[in-house]
């Protein structure tokens, strides 16, 4: 259909595409503006920020966030950490995914029906924390990268997109003539169906990615050694130190050390560094992986 | 025919690895307390090592000890193990010590998981942590009584105890009359939670005598707000700086409720309470005197000699404001402390007229170190307690080390023989501490700090304020501190939990809207009939009960 010129349109259609710009410039505004705001914070001076007289543009420029941030090792080592977690994790979550996924997309599959109940109840009911705090302990996880990585690796949700993507993306009569030649399942999956999932397994990779590296409750909870804590985990403490009653709690009375009272000035702007940081690899992976994001994000939803 | 085989046993595999987590729970170091309760009678008794009732090392052969530390949100140290005091204590006393450090905010997600896991530490360590005695010691018996343990191999806990002439430790007592914590104290010689301070440097300025009442206060800030007191030409002053919050915090303007005779205390676990001369509770926010306090705050926002932002503000802006210097009046528990020294020592107290009611404080301890029923050696246990308070190694592991690596900063021991820290002009602060700070063990009631300490100038500064306040006779007679003490029943500590929230949520909204819009005599009558389906009757008799049961000094 030919797109029609602004000054073609009828004069009703005139008043709705200006209301509709307006309103979606104002929501543009409203979701890019914390954003702006996270930035120009970063790099303005804290007492400044603090005072709320940071609003459209930065103010006394300052590094000082940012010196502290890279100073401190247990922010590096957050980093390397999420990243190691992220990326093991995607790879992981995204095989076994797509291995159950192309099981549960058979027509032929005893028992299908039972699995696939099985499934969809733990996308409803869970145990809660205790009984899963319980199965990690027993696994003799608890302390270990293993429960980072394997935790959550196979969401049913994304289980049930990569399954009907399978079902209405890739025809069975592909299997059909690939079972003609002699092909295995692990055959068919391998050389065809892989090749052509390309799209879907990019949608996992953003799913599961932004899922584990923005993920602090498993770290704060399965976690006891610092040097295996993720950024999330690390970065809350620092928003706790900016919540925390320091600047005015009784206890300040004995926390009232140069380096206490610094910790907390320097807080106010370290946090707004440490998201800026924090999300940098997560905007570039959608940046990666936005093409075949754009294009995947619906179609596992059709139920073919 | 083998492919559906080969199906069926796969899916038969995964029905299996979803009883994983259902096996028999795992046998760890540390043993449940079922076991170790009927642990004597079996022949799997491991004997502890050979324990030194005297003297170091504590053990001859090294034991383990689990810790669970809880810190600060604002502590942010190097590792624990690596600390010089730390690595002292392992080596004098024989024993290994497995640190867990969990700052307060994920406290209660770490700790309760602790507990519905059976998953005990040896010792507890932390004075700001929510471990309830009455919960955790007499109901669920996961905490050891320490009583004898105390009397054997704590000395200097008793002997500092009995130089006083109270009670200090009566916090770590629970309702059964049993010890449940050896306690932390750290006697400042504070007398009130908060005081309110004037910018004296804008008095001079403008030549103004220090206000003596709520009168002379108002008249003093009209003329901070027009007069331009810092001199810089621009109408950036800020009368008065103050939080609505009502709860946790020392800046808040509850604390105003005070100069209309009612003693409010921000912190302690009965909200909304006070000891009034007469030894009767009294609840605070249907008395008369609160809607005289809220009309006259009311006609202070109306005249914008108060923060625009006072509504809205946490504790870090309004400091930042007080620090950029653009604030004449405020409240804290120390300025010199909350605001630096410089910046609170440009301020002078101001002491409200006669008939305030500002709260007192009394030095108590604070529950610290606790033992669970799991440990394995709680004599040994003690006597690293007993280690930790040693007047020296309190003050390190407090302060840090005698002289730091860049010999810049360090304690010494000062003409009066005491303990003083120091640090040189160009002294910087290390990013990580290398010392437990608050976060150690460390007992000084008042006869104490005052015989082995040297006052820090910030509390010299906070308790020469204190006395003018104690000498105006602003301060109540019985402090708040004793409804602490109180002793509930596990239903009471129910109703009043769930009363605290109520109050400070209904009353967080009806302080503010108050302050914000006024009160007529119909949304008062509202008002005070929103308390009457609250139980609060019922709150105020607990309380009664148990201060009549008390001997208040």
């Amino acid at each position: 259909m030919k797109t029609r010129k602004f000054k073609d349109m009828s004069s009703s259609n005139k008043v709705f595409y200006i209301f509709n710009a307006i309103l979606w410039g104002l929501v543009l505004f409203v979701t890019i503006y914390p954003l702006y705001l996270v930035v120009i914070s970063s790099i303005s001076n804290p007492d400044l920020v603090a005072t709320g007289q940071v609003t459209l543009y930065p103010k006394d420029i300052s590094f000082i966030g940012y010196e502290s941030v890279f100073q401190n090792k247990e922010i590096w080592i957050g980093y390397a950490n999420s990243l190691f977690y992220t990326v093991v994790h995607i790879v992981l979550s995204v095989v076994i995914t797509l291995l159950c996924a192309y099981a549960m997309s058979r027509k032929v599959f005893p028992g299908k029906k039972l699995i696939n109940l099985y499934f969809v109840i733990t996308m409803f009911i869970s145990g809660g924390l205790i009984p899963s705090f319980l199965t990690i302990r027993n696994l003799g996880w608890y302390n270990t990268r293993w429960v980072l990585i394997f935790m959550g690796s196979c969401s049913v949700w994304n289980l049930m997109v990569a399954r009907t993507y399978i079902q209405t993306t890739i025809p069975d009569e592909l299997y059909e003539a690939a079972k003609l030649d002699g092909a295995s399942h692990f055959q068919y999956f391998g050389k065809v169906v892989l090749p052509l999932s390309k799209t879907i397994m990019s949608v996992l990779s953003i799913y599961y990615g932004v899922g584990t590296w923005n993920d602090y409750f498993n770290g704060l909870v399965y976690i006891k050694d610092r040097n295996k804590l993720p950024l999330q985990t690390i970065l809350r403490e620092i928003l706790a130190v900016i919540s925390s009653r320091a600047g005015d709690a009784m206890l300040t009375e004995e926390m009232a050390q140069q380096s206490m009272e610094e910790t907390m000035r320097i807080a106010n702007s370290a946090k707004y560094c440490t998201i800026v940081i924090a999300t940098v690899p997560i905007v570039l992976l959608y940046i990666l992986l936005q093409k075949h994001f754009e294009k995947g994000v619906m179609i596992g939803s059709l139920k073919g | 025919m083998k492919k559906k085989q080969i199906a069926l046993l796969l899916a038969a595999a995964m029905a299996v690895s979803s009883l994983v987590g259902c096996g028999q729970k795992e046998v760890t170091s540390t043993e449940t307390k079922d076991a170790v309760e009927s642990n004597v009678a079996t022949e799997t008794v491991v004997e502890p090592p050979l324990f030194n009732e005297t003297g170091y090392p504590i053990v001859n052969e090294e034991i383990t000890l689990k810790v669970l530390l809880g810190v600060s949100d604002a502590y942010n140290p190097i590792e624990i193990d690596e600390m010089p005091a730390i690595k002292r204590m392992e080596e004098e006393t024989g024993i290994n010590l497995e640190w867990e450090m969990v700052k307060k905010s994920d406290w209660a997600t770490k700790f309760n998981l602790m507990l519905a896991t059976e998953d005990y530490p040896d010792i507890i360590l932390g004075h700001d942590m929510d471990v309830s005695i009455e919960e955790y010691g007499v109901a669920q018996k996961v905490l050891l009584p320490l009583d004898d343990l105390i009397d054997k191999y704590l000395p200097s806990y008793t002997e500092r105890i009995a130089l006083e002439d109270y009670d200090v430790a009566a916090p770590c007592v629970g309702s059964d009359g049993q010890q449940y914590s050896v306690g932390y104290l750290q006697a400042g010689g504070s007398k009130t939670s908060a005081m309110f301070a004037v910018n004296q440097e804008w008095l001079d300025a403008l030549k103004l005598p220090m206000p003596t009442n709520k009168e002379q206060l108002l008249d003093t800030l009209r003329a901070f707000k027009t007069q331009d007191p810092n001199g810089n030409g621009q109408a950036d002053e800020i009368p008065w700086s103050a939080r609505t919050i009502v709860t946790g915090t020392t800046n808040s303007l509850s604390l105003t409720l005070s100069w209309f005779g009612m003693a409010f205390t921000p912190y302690n676990s009965a909200p909304w309470l006070f000891i009034d001369d007469n030894k009767e509770i009294q609840f605070i926010p249907t008395m008369e005197n609160f809607r005289e306090c809220v009309e006259w705050l009311h006609g202070v926002w109306e005249e914008g000699l108060i923060d625009a932002e006072l509504f809205s503000q946490d504790g870090n802006t309004m400091t930042s404001k007080i620090k950029n210097g653009v604030v004449g009046f405020a409240n804290a528990s120390n300025p010199t402390s909350n605001w630096t020294y410089d910046i609170g020592a440009k301020f002078e107290v101001y002491i409200p007229e006669e008939g305030a009611e500002m709260e007192k404080l009394s030095e108590f301890a604070a529950p610290m170190a606790y033992l669970t029923v799991t440990n394995e050696y709680p004599e040994a246990s003690m006597r690293l307690f007993e280690y930790m308070i040693d007047p020296e190694v309190q003050y390190t592991m407090y302060n840090g080390e005698e002289v730091n690596e860049a010999k810049t900063a360090g304690w010494k021991i000062n003409d009066e023989g005491k303990y003083e820290a120091w640090s040189t002009a160009d002294y910087v602060a290390p990013t990580l501490m290398n010392c437990l700070n608050v976060n150690t063990l460390y007992f000084a009631p008042p006869a104490t700090q005052s015989k082995y300490y040297a006052e820090a100038p910030r509390n010299v500064w906070r308790n020469e304020k204190h006395a003018m306040l104690e000498e105006a006779g602003v301060l109540q007679d019985y402090s708040n501190d004793y409804l602490d003490l109180v002793t509930l029943t596990p239903e009471e500590a129910e109703m009043v939990a769930l009363l605290k929230t109520d109050l400070n949520t209904t009353l967080g909204e009806y302080f503010t809207k108050f302050i914000k819009d006024g009160v007529t005599d119909a949304e008062w009558d509202a008002y005070v009939k929103i308390f009457d389906g609250m139980k609060v009757k019922e709150y105020v008799d607990i309380y009664q009960k148990g201060i009549d049961a008390m001997d208040l000094q």
